[in-house]
């Protein structure tokens, strides 16, 4: 038996595991682009996570998506990773962090 | 330790086509200058000048298109094609015998050379158009980049078939329903405003490095100049089969007014913010004002043809493969080329470990030094094709050929820092 079962993340560890992540053409990372829709923790160990592109055929969708994947599934304590591409959201550059803007 | 595994066949053949472009149009080139040398002008009947523009147009510009979109069309759908690779593999194969049969077709004046080698041609994109409309199928679009590559791909086809059909005439094997004149202008249009202005014009809010801030009025600009090239091509296609100048003459206004919104949205992207890979943004517009100066040109020809010299039609498409269409070329690959690079290497490794940005890849200081031969090239052609003379054809040969070694350059560069780059183990 392991005894040293990891707790669920929070919202704040998702999050900052998701700035690990960068957009390659624009060189910001997937948070302060504003590419994160919506994180979910609908019960222990499952983490929900959706995410929007910069422009409807955007050919990194498949690249995000699976990163996004890899990154929250390697944290301690997720036992499953759902990320979903919202095709219905449109990204507009008001969506970058003011923060980003600022630098 | 994990390492990239890239999928080498997925983009072979945009890499091919690629190459492809390189080759013919330095061939191009040489066979303008051959022209040019012979006649003191850039004068049609040339057999050099016909075989210069086909291999710039089919073997360079059409190889550049066929290469992103065999990457495009599927991104666009949202659907991935089986065995696409392959396909475009196979579509570059027969684009590379076909073009190359029509460029020694025009230049030995070998009318059953062109029959074959627009043959294959055409088998080539046919292949391409199966894939595309199949990527097609699953959603239909408006967005001005789908209407610019499927309108574009439709136009394409209508105009390699023409040129089948005036080739096939030439070598007595089929007449023709009107003058060989007006199906040649048709050939023209369909190919130049139909296919080429077409796709560009339609992807340009996307192409334009800027694109970010701006993108509303860029895709109200594009869908504009898709609508103007579209009724114009309607228009003209009725009024030369129909022999109806007035016809003609309301097409080919349109057909150099599609220019105009590019021209507003180019200059719109100038006020914004974000402008990465600056030098091939200032590429990009020293090319849409190269495009701007021979619509003005094909503008006056329509409209006050006894105010300018000879040949004004064809020089205002001349004029428009050096002054705008190699600079916006070279300003999209830009973005295009290390794009491809980085999906191959890195973008398996995404989110495992600190990857490289696509700019990172690229060097900006030998896009500026890019940026630099491009003003040459297209003020050393401008002189050259204004104002011949032959030191000016010279220089513009030494701008030129400047101009592909600067890229050749910046790509063994980007292939020196991608072998940088060693993944770590995760």
């Amino acid at each position: 038996m392991n005894d040293t079962i990891a707790e669920s993340p929070t919202v704040a560890t998702v999050v900052e595991a998701l700035r690990t992540i960068e957009d390659p053409e624009v060189g910001l990372n997937i948070v302060d682009l504003g590419l994160i829709e919506e994180i979910r923790l609908p019960c222990a160990g499952t983490v929900e996570v959706d995410l929007i592109v910069t422009s409807p055929g955007c050919p990194l969708k498949d690249t995000l998506e699976e990163g996004t994947r890899s990154v929250v599934a390697g944290l301690p304590g997720v036992q499953t990773a759902l990320v979903r591409v919202l095709d219905d959201i449109r990204w507009t550059p008001d969506r970058i962090s003011d923060l980003t803007m600022l630098q | 330790m994990k390492t990239a595994r890239p999928n080498l066949l997925s983009v072979g053949g945009t890499f091919a086509f690629f190459v492809l472009a390189t080759l013919f149009t330095a061939v191009g080139l040489v066979a303008f200058g051959q022209s040019w040398q012979a006649t003191g002008s850039f004068a049609p009947a040339h057999p050099a000048f016909l075989a210069g523009v086909h291999a710039l147009l089919l073997g360079g510009l059409l190889s550049v298109y066929l290469g992103a979109a065999h990457q495009l069309c599927p991104v666009i759908s949202e659907r991935r094609i089986q065995g696409g690779g392959v396909i475009a593999m196979v579509h570059a194969a027969l684009h590379l015998a076909g073009t190359a049969l029509m460029v020694a077709g025009f230049w030995l004046a070998r009318d059953h050379l062109l029959v074959i080698g627009g043959s294959l041609v055409t088998a080539g994109l046919l292949l391409f158009a199966l894939l595309a409309l199949s990527a097609l199928e699953r959603r239909r679009s408006w967005e001005p980049e789908s209407v610019g590559l499927y309108a574009g791909l439709w136009w394409l086809l209508a105009a390699v078939a023409l040129g089948l059909w005036m080739a096939s005439f030439r070598a007595g094997w089929a007449s023709l329903p009107v003058g060989l004149e007006q199906v040649r202008g048709l050939h023209l249009r369909v190919a130049f405003g139909g296919f080429f202005l077409q796709v560009l014009l339609g992807l340009s809010h996307r192409l334009v490095p800027m694109f970010l801030v701006s993108r509303r009025t860029g895709k109200t600009a594009a869908g504009l100049a898709l609508l103007c090239l579209n009724l114009g091509l309607l228009l003209d296609t009725v009024g030369l089969l129909g022999e109806l100048p007035r016809l003609v003459t309301a097409g080919d206004t349109l057909l150099g007014l599609a220019i105009l919104p590019h021209l507003v949205a180019t200059a719109c992207q100038l006020l914004s913010r974000l402008r990465p890979l600056g030098g091939s943004f200032w590429s990009y517009s020293l090319g849409t004002l190269g495009l701007t100066a021979c619509a003005v040109l094909w503008l006056l020809q329509v409209w006050t043809p006894e105010t300018l010299t000879l040949h004004a039609e064809w020089l205002a498409l001349a004029a428009a493969l050096p002054l705008a269409l190699i600079p916006i070329a070279f300003a999209v690959s830009a973005r295009v080329i290390p794009f491809l690079v980085w999906q191959v290497a890195c973008a398996p490794l995404i989110g495992r470990q600190k990857l490289p940005t696509v700019q990172q890849l690229w060097s900006e200081r030998l896009l500026w030094v890019e940026f630099g031969w491009v003003v040459a090239v297209v003020g050393t052609w401008g002189f050259a094709l204004f104002a011949p003379q032959p030191a000016g054809l010279v220089a513009a040969m030494v701008a030129t050929a400047g101009l592909f070694a600067t890229r050749a350059l910046n790509c063994c560069q980007l292939w020196r820092r991608l072998r940088s780059f060693t993944p770590v183990a995760s």
